[in-house]
């Protein structure tokens, strides 16, 4: 047997176990930006509200899906664990011992921010825990609003908001995150919802028209604003405009665009569903549930109204076994608490 | 005797895994990288899979009407309506519904057949039409065991080994046509990326599974005979076989696995306990995750060898551990199993006397009756057993009064099930009105109805049919948008038809009254419903016996629901034909009315088409329905004459049962009857020696009075022909039928074996039938001579009398009649036929008839003292009378039949009636 190592493999080696060892960040899929495997590997070296700087390129916060930093150490990876089982109260507490026990700053940024939407995931499901929560995001708007949470935090902090029918409150935390250049198309799309709710359906489809004619066709963002439009549309009763809004959407789409389609056809549902049309509304629905599985949030969206349609079709059993699915798939989704109330 | 029944889960179970026959190992690594199927398709499956049927049907309707579906699918949609079908029908627990679907899934994967012959998925149609087959022979074995009466069970067991047969048949054809597209691969190795590696395994897959299914069948028709019987241990050691050769040529395939499970669950039932126990703990042992599903029924299989190795304990301590990993199934066939193999071990233990089950005998007493109530609350294979043995441990008798005021709605309505489950009907009764007085119907009448449902149930099942149909028609009537109320109408119809049936005297007519208006009352609230064509099926069948046959087919016809349309079309052609009779009585001799004809032919039309539609159906040729079917058919075209028509309707029929190894009772009935058609249509036919092999098979089939029976009603239907055809006029087809019967009686007198005393003794009655006596005398003679212990040769004697005095042989018929009458001096057959021989004796010697007067007087005043007067006597009489007319003496004549009627208006009968009337008016009284 040769005993002599090849310095080429050593130099291997050890050019393996320096990226092994390196800050990650994994690109949105179908990012603008080029890196091998949709990744960059490298050192996290400078964090914004905007963008990430890694291995000497800066990336725009929307091109980011995950960011995992190296030796996150033992607390952050069970805190990690813990919210992957679903034991959210668990997750944000080792996530709140781990921003208080490691070294790199930035990893303990995300720690909190984590802690904090584990909180508001929490809260979705168990209004009790909405001030905490809504505390926790505040604390991250407030502290650490050069991070790149800032936007996200603003988000999840509107939501909560929205949830708990402070409209005001909503609007103003989205109207911060329309500041941010990446989430502006976002925001304007998020703000007209709470119009919506808010009963401003008119006023909700002119901006949405607006941003419409600004964005380019077929892109995200003209995506989340027609399925708005859609909503919007719903909420004035224009069932037949919204319905049309929505199907053209899904025409255009690739038939496996799941991260299209599922909130489309929840859309569509949900205009359905408006318009009293229960069984097309179900049919719907059910394509996200079949079809289009992947999105979790637009899944456990999908089995939280078809648990609701079949009560209102009297077949609590189908219901109740839709409602067990989405338990058992979903137990912490902010939805689960829709597909056990009572039919709107 | 438990006989292990695999029912609709575990069905659907090992079918998933049936249809998963790729190998395990394989099916690993390519697990999500499956060519994905178009999203329609996929959507349909996904539908399927939540159990959504309704909207599976739905969306494929809907795919139906979109102009813009593609034209690739548009063909397919038929096949995938059978396959929802087919899907629905596995799960489904109610059986008449099963059947419901299997049906149309039959019709869907016929109809795709037949527009697309040749399309790729041309041969799996086959297959799932086999598998159709296969499910309904599984189905009708499930009826069968919900049967209470023996001779009905075994009727259903014989329809479910009818259904196995086609289905066999069907696999067996469908396999050759798989086989044949896997072997157009090469057999040499394919490339992965070569495409015909997919289509091979592809064509391979769904050989295996065939085969598996194939081998299913042998298990399941074993499991419709007894315990130990040859057939039973047959049709196991055929299915061993299959199943040991589908594992070893496929080991690390699913249905390999799958096969061995059966091969395993065989050798147990055929008391290999050794080898069966070997094989499920070796399947136990695996680890991979898809064999789970499987290794659960494994282990209820491993639960049923354990006690029949006599390990109660061990066998008791299994059962728990599947019963606690297998929570929230209640219902599930395999868990009612489970459950009633933990009862029966508790109960082995306990019997034997096995210490530590004695010492907690409360709690296991307990723990059996509570886990027994809950098997007895579902239909399934095992409630019978779980019956039996829960009637051993809980308290008999009736529920006392204390009891039943202390229990509460819920808690009356639970027992009240129990108790059904246990078909004790009378405390269930007494639970149910008790629960009705602890609800207010004004305040809650969902739940006063429901206990009032089941109360009406109750009623009926206790033979209570006017308190259930009242009952019944109450809810039907005050709740008509209660859930329930169709099945209360259904049940009030039941209850009334069977009240009417009972019952005697006028309260019937009333009965039938009440059962007429509820049937209005639900064609008229429930159109649409399956329990209106209930209605009109009854309405057909009232005006069908009471002779309205206009209104009967009106009724008949009405009927849509799928599952009862071939049954009403059925009633409605015998409706047609009963019409069709009854015009040719009503018109003029020899003259056949068109509008009779008209009626035939509409019946024999609509015959026709109920048989094809069950010939469509795939309906086996020995069940019940389509042999009834074949039956009138043939029927009517024999009357019709054309017995080669009859013949070819029969033949497949007569034949599948002549083949079967057992038949039930109304099987048997059919069988008869198609035999006798048989039989009528071969003499009519000039086939003799096919007549006389015709005979040979009904002698067999019956024996002792039942053959007499039989010969009598041959005869009675040889004899109806040909008087059809004399009242028709159609003196040329009379002779012919005469001459035909004429040379097969005579060829069933020469044959020399198989020669039956009612046989030649029926030969010698049709041949004074066909008024030839010199042949009569020679049978009933050589009946006399080869069977001379018959205790039935008095009749033959009185016969052989008959046949001489119409051959003018008066010397040899006194003789036969002198001896009986001397033998019997009171017997009045024989004291009237010595009278009629000296009264035709009179005929050809005039001298005779102060003889035959004084013999006729004579025996007349022996009659005289019987209170009421036999019709005999006035039949005596008559013959006085007739004598002394034929004397010459018409003013004796008219005073002896004057003075008779003087006596009586009835004269006995009124045809005795109608003969003096007429002799009177001829004596010019």
């Amino acid at each position: 047997m040769n005993s002599h190592r090849s310095p080429w493999a050593i130099l291997a080696v050890l050019a393996l176990a320096g990226v092994s060892a390196a800050d990650d960040v994994v690109l949105v899929p179908g990012s603008t930006i080029t890196a091998p495997g949709g990744r960059i590997r490298g050192k996290v070296e400078r964090e914004t509200p905007e963008q990430v700087r890694i291995a000497g390129r800066d990336v725009p916060l929307d091109q980011i899906d995950d960011i995992t930093y190296d030796a996150p150490g033992a607390t952050f990876t069970q805190a990690k664990a813990r919210e992957n089982s679903g034991d959210l109260d668990q997750a944000a507490e080792l996530y709140r011992q781990a921003a208080g026990e490691v070294n790199n700053p930035l990893l303990a940024q995300d720690a909190r921010f984590r802690g904090a939407a584990a909180l508001a995931r929490r809260a979705q499901v168990d209004p009790s825990k909405r001030e905490a929560a809504i505390e926790a995001l505040e604390g991250i708007t407030s502290e650490l609003s050069n991070s790149r949470h800032y936007g996200p935090a603003l988000e999840l902090l509107s939501t909560l908001r929205l949830d708990a029918q402070e409209y005001d409150a909503a609007d103003r935390a989205l109207q911060d995150l329309a500041k941010l250049s990446w989430a502006s198309d976002r925001a304007a799309v998020l703000r007209a919802q709470v119009m919506v709710k808010r009963g401003q359906s008119e006023q909700a489809i002119r901006e949405l028209d607006t941003l419409v004619g600004r964005v380019p066709e077929g892109s995200p963002a003209r995506i989340r604003a027609d399925l708005a439009r859609a909503e919007a549309l719903a909420g004035l009763s224009r069932f037949d405009e919204a319905e049309q809004v929505v199907r053209a959407v899904i025409d255009e789409a690739e038939p496996e665009d799941a991260s299209t389609l599922a909130p489309a056809y929840n859309t569509l549902g949900d205009c359905l569903r408006a318009a009293g049309k229960p069984r097309d509304a179900l049919f719907a629905y059910l394509n996200t549930d079949i079809l289009y599985p992947s999105l979790a949030d637009e899944h456990a969206r999908s089995l939280a109204a078809i648990a609701q349609l079949w009560r209102i079709l009297d077949r609590d059993d189908r219901a109740a076994s839709v409602v067990e699915r989405l338990r058992q798939e979903y137990p912490n989704s902010r939805h689960l608490p829709a597909a056990t109330a009572s039919a709107p | 005797m438990l006989r292990f029944r695999r029912a609709a889960a575990p069905i659907a179970a090992v079918l998933v895994l049936a249809s998963c026959s790729c190998p395990v190992a394989e099916a690993r690594q390519v697990d999500g990288e499956e060519a994905p199927s178009p999203r329609p398709l996929r959507f349909l499956e996904g539908l399927r899979e939540r159990g959504y049927f309704d909207l599976a049907d739905e969306y494929i309707a809907s795919l139906r009407d979109d102009p813009e579906t593609p034209d690739t699918l548009k063909p397919i949609l038929a096949f995938e309506e059978g396959r929802n079908k087919l899907r629905e029908a596995e799960a489904a627990p109610d059986l008449e519904r099963r059947d419901l679907l299997l049906d149309q899934g039959r019709a869907a994967f016929d109809a795709f057949l037949k527009a697309h012959p040749s399309h790729e998925l041309a041969v799996e149609a086959k297959v799932q039409l086999a598998q159709v087959l296969y499910q309904r022979g599984q189905t009708a074995a499930l009826k069968a065991d919900e049967r209470e009466d023996p001779a009905d069970r075994e009727a259903g067991l014989a329809a479910a080994r009818a259904a196995f047969a086609e289905a066999r048949r069907s696999f067996d054809a469908a396999r050759a046509d798989l086989e044949q597209a896997y072997r157009a691969f090469p057999v040499a190795f394919l490339e992965e990326s070569d495409p015909r590696r997919a289509a091979r395994d592809e064509a391979q897959r769904q050989l295996i599974d065939a085969t598996l299914k194939r081998a299913l069948i042998d298990y399941d028709e074993a499991q419709t005979y007894p315990e130990g019987s040859d057939d039973r241990n047959r049709l196991l050691d055929e299915a061993i076989t299959a199943f040991k050769s589908i594992y070893d040529s496929y080991r690390t395939w699913m249905a390999g696995f799958a096969a061995r499970m059966w091969q395993g669950k065989s050798l147990e039932e055929k008391g290999d306990l050794g080898a069966a126990m070997g094989i499920y703990n070796e399947l136990l042992t695996h680890e991979d995750p898809r064999l789970r599903q499987l290794q659960r029924q494994v282990a209820f299989f491993k639960v049923i060898t354990t006690r029949k190795r006599g390990e109660a304990p061990l066998a008791e301590r299994l059962a728990r551990e599947w019963l606690n990993a297998s929570r929230g199934d209640a219902g599930s066939y395999e868990r009612l199993g489970v459950q009633l193999e933990l009862a029966r071990n508790i109960d082995a233990q306990l019997e034997s006397g096995y210490a530590p089950a004695v010492a907690r005998k409360d709690d296991l007493v307990r723990d059996l009756t509570g886990q027994l109530r809950q098997v007895v609350a579902y239909a399934s294979p095992y409630k019978a057993d779980a019956v039996e043995l829960l009637k051993k441990y809980r308290p008999s008798g009736p529920i006392d009064a204390r009891t039943l005021a202390g229990l509460g709605f819920d808690q009356a309505m639970t027992r009240a099930r129990e108790e059904m489950g246990l078909r004790s009907w009378d405390n269930a009764i007494a639970l149910l009105r008790a629960a009705l007085t602890k609800v207010n119907p004004a305040r809650d009448p969902g739940r006063a109805n429901e206990a009032r449902y089941l109360l009406a149930f109750n009623f009926y099942s206790a033979g209570r049919y006017h308190e259930s149909a009242v009952l019944a028609d109450f809810l039907a009537r005050r709740y008509p948008s209660w859930d329930s109320s169709l099945a209360a109408t259904e049940l009030g119809m039941g209850a009334m038809a069977q009240a009417y049936e009972s019952s005697r005297g006028r309260g019937r007519e009333q009965d039938l009254r009440r059962l007429r208006d509820l049937a209005d009352y639900t064609i008229a609230t429930w159109p649409d419903s399956s329990q209106a064509d209930v209605a009109r099926i009854l309405q057909g069948d009232i005006a069908l016996g009471q002779g309205r046959y206009p209104e009967a087919i009106d009724a008949y016809l009405s009927v849509t629901t799928s599952g009862r349309v071939l049954d009403a079309r059925s009633k409605a052609a015998s409706a047609h034909w009963r019409r069709s009779l009854e015009l040719r009585k009503q018109g003029p001799e020899g003259a056949a009315s068109p509008e009779a004809a008209a009626e035939a032919e509409k019946a024999l039309a609509l015959l026709q088409e109920t048989y094809d539609a069950r010939v469509e159906a795939r309906v086996a040729p020995t069940d019940p329905d389509r042999l009834s079917n074949a039956a009138d058919l043939a029927e009517i075209h024999l009357i019709e004459d054309r017995p080669s028509e009859s013949l070819a309707i029969l033949a497949p029929h007569t034949e599948a049962i002549g083949a079967a190894s057992s038949m039930s009772d109304r099987t048997e009935e059919l069988y008869v009857r198609l035999m006798k058609l048989q039989l009528q249509a071969h003499i009519a036919a000039g086939q003799t020696d096919a007549a006389i092999s015709d005979m040979s098979v009904l002698e067999a089939v019956a024996s002792g009075d039942s053959l007499t029976q039989l010969f009598f009603s041959i005869g009675r239907l040889l004899e109806a022909e040909m008087e059809t055809q004399r009242q028709a006029g159609d003196r040329a087809r009379l002779e012919a039928s005469r001459k035909a019967f004429e040379q097969f009686l005579d060829a069933l007198i020469e044959r020399q074996s198989n020669q039956s005393f009612e046989s030649l003794q029926w030969a010698g009655e049709q041949m004074l039938t066909l008024e030839r006596p010199d042949r009569a005398i020679e049978i009933f003679r050589r009946v006399i001579e080869e069977f001379p212990e018959s205790d039935r040769l008095l009749r033959t004697r009185l016969k052989l009398s008959g046949a001489h005095r119409r051959a003018g042989q008066f010397n040899e018929a006194w003789a036969v009649t002198a001896r009986l009458v001397a033998e019997n001096p009171k017997a009045l057959d024989f004291l009237m036929e010595q009278c009629q021989v000296l009264e035709d004796w009179a005929e050809v010697e005039p001298g005779y008839w102060n003889v035959a007067i004084r013999h006729w007087q004579d025996l007349a005043k022996r009659l005289e003292g019987a209170r009421p007067r036999r019709p005999e006597y006035y039949e005596c009489w008559y013959h006085v009378a007739l004598c002394q007319f034929n004397k010459g003496s018409k003013d004796a004549a008219r005073r002896t039949l004057k003075s008779v009627m003087a006596l009586s208006t009835t004269l006995g009968s009124p045809e005795i009636k109608q003969d003096y009337e007429q002799l009177l008016r001829r004596a010019g009284g």
